[in-house]
């Protein structure tokens, strides 16, 4: 591990990864440290939707959609395929309430130059036969997809390595020894490197590391829980909300969402039994399918919903990135790091997902 | 040949394969399973685990005793979603 760097990312998560892959991309010397094996954290459990679609107000929609602009190119650039596939999504629709909402939202993204559409129950059924022929209806956009999490942070990696990024594995942080206003140093359990900037990016972890030098970051964890099927013939056409099918033919369901104190990843039977009545209840056709696996993830959730991006104010070379939804958002926010890193914007231009937003 | 010889049946997954993400950067069961799908299978690795931790333990001069042991992801045998949904009801 060298012991000097420009640049170093802690964690190499969906975040993580790409950060270091568009920093090192620009030319700047990356060094990664990452407690256990790459992508071993949130972004090892994620749904790994890409639905921009439905991010609000105006300039998250915004920033969703840029970052959807970027993978467009992306496995070309990166030279490598994680399973990036648009399939059209559907949220179905179970309450008159939900529709007003989806109003709102249909004028929104037209605004933004995208197309939502209510569908009809017999439109929904046509679309996804295996969906419960009592919904209402469902909330369609035909730009949203999903992709295999774990190719795209290996991708990243393997191409951040091109470009001479150091990775480091099992390689915890932990201490971050502070002189004056910055971070003199990152103790890890393979030795200390002198940092000049520092971006944490890691995950539901950062809380905990950022307040060991000060630094409050507001978020809070929330749980889901995802089954895995056994290989299946094409039964999904669309990315649900709540089930997405696998290039490999498995499908990954989960939309339980479960507020808790800790990250704890445990499994819980109860976790999987609300995975499994989401199920019964959208999809009751699929009650015969064996699940093969099951997991648990812990999503990080900024109190204000928002991106935690750049800065941290308080350690001058302690930058944060901590998000949620990084499936979709992490081609946009990399490419903000690396122009806030190149000063060719300020966390000015970022008022929204700026720390600065926090400090009264 | 060693390219040739399957590891993990269920998804077949070739020992060169595995050797790659060895040498990518992988150094678990479950860092080899999240790049390769080695262990992902119907069996969930009840057949190729073994064999894992064997590779591992050769390519990375690591005592098969020394590595992580992999997280179990239940269920333990594979479950209908009807089955599942149904555990509630045994609770209560
Ligand atoms: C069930 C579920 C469903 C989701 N569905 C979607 C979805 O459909 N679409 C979407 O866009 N998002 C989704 N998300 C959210 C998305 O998965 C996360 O936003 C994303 O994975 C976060 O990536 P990250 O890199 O910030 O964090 P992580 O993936 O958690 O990476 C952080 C890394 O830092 C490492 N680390 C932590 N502490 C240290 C330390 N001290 N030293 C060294 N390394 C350290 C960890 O080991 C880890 O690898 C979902 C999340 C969950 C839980
Ligand atoms: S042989 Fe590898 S999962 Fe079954």
């Amino acid at each position: 591990m060298k012991r000097e760097a420009e640049i170093v990312v802690i964690g190499s998560g969906i975040m993580g990864s790409s950060i270091a892959y568009n920093l090192a991309k620009a030319g700047k010397e990356v060094v990664v440290l990452e407690q256990n094996e790459i992508c071993s954290g949130t972004s090892s459990a994620t749904a790994a939707w890409l639905w921009p679609s439905d991010k609000t107000p105006e300039h998250y929609g915004r920033l969703a959609w840029h970052s959807m602009e970027i993978y467009k190119n992306l496995e070309e650039e990166l030279g490598a395929d994680f399973e990036y596939t648009i399939t059209g999504s559907l949220e179905l629709i179970w309450t008159e309430k939900q529709i007003e909402s989806a109003k709102k939202l249909i004028e929104l993204e037209e605004k933004l130059g995208h197309e939502v559409k209510i569908l009809t129950q017999d439109e929904t059924i046509k679309m996804e036969p295996v969906i419960n022929p009592n919904v209402l209806g469902a909330i369609y956009c035909e730009e949203d997809g999903n992709l295999n999490p774990f190719l795209l942070v290996n991708a990243y990696i393997q191409a951040a390595k091109r470009h001479g990024a150091e990775i480091n594995t099992n390689t915890k942080v932990q201490d971050l020894i502070v002189k004056g206003n910055s971070i003199k140093e990152i103790v890890t359990n393979k030795g200390s490197i002198k940092p000049g900037l520092v971006i944490c990016a890691a995950g539901m972890y950062s809380k905990e590391l950022a307040k060991k030098i000060g630094v409050d970051i507001p978020i809070h964890p929330e749980r889901g829980f995802c089954l895995v099927s056994e290989r299946l013939p094409k039964m999904l056409n669309t990315t649900v909300c709540g089930a997405r099918q696998t290039a490999s033919g498995n499908i990954v369901f989960g939309f339980v969402k479960d507020t808790v104190d800790s990250i704890d990843r445990k499994m819980y039977s109860r976790g999987m039994q609300m995975a499994a009545n989401d199920i019964m209840r959208d999809m009751p056709s699929l009650g015969d399918i064996n699940i093969i696996r099951s997991y648990t993830g812990i999503r990080v959730i900024p109190d204000d919903k928002f991106p935690i991006l750049g800065p941290s104010e308080i350690i001058d070379n302690f930058w944060l990135s901590v998000t949620h939804s990084a499936v979709v958002f992490n081609c946009a926010l990399s490419e903000i790091i690396v122009q806030l890193v190149n000063g060719e914007r300020d966390t000015d231009s970022i008022p929204y997902y700026a720390y600065k937003r926090f400090i009264k | 040949m060693s390219d040739e010889i399957l590891i993990c049946r269920c998804e077949e997954v070739t020992e060169q394969e595995i050797k790659d993400a060895i040498k990518n950067g992988a150094s678990t069961v479950d860092g080899v399973k999240r790049v390769t799908r080695a262990g992902k299978g119907l069996c969930q690795g009840r057949t190729c685990r073994c064999l894992v931790e064997n590779l591992i333990s050769r390519e990375t001069k690591t005592p098969v005793e020394e590595l992580e042991y992999p997280n179990n992801r239940p269920p333990v045998r594979v479950m209908k979603v009807k089955a599942l949904a149904e555990l509630d009801k045994e609770d209560q």
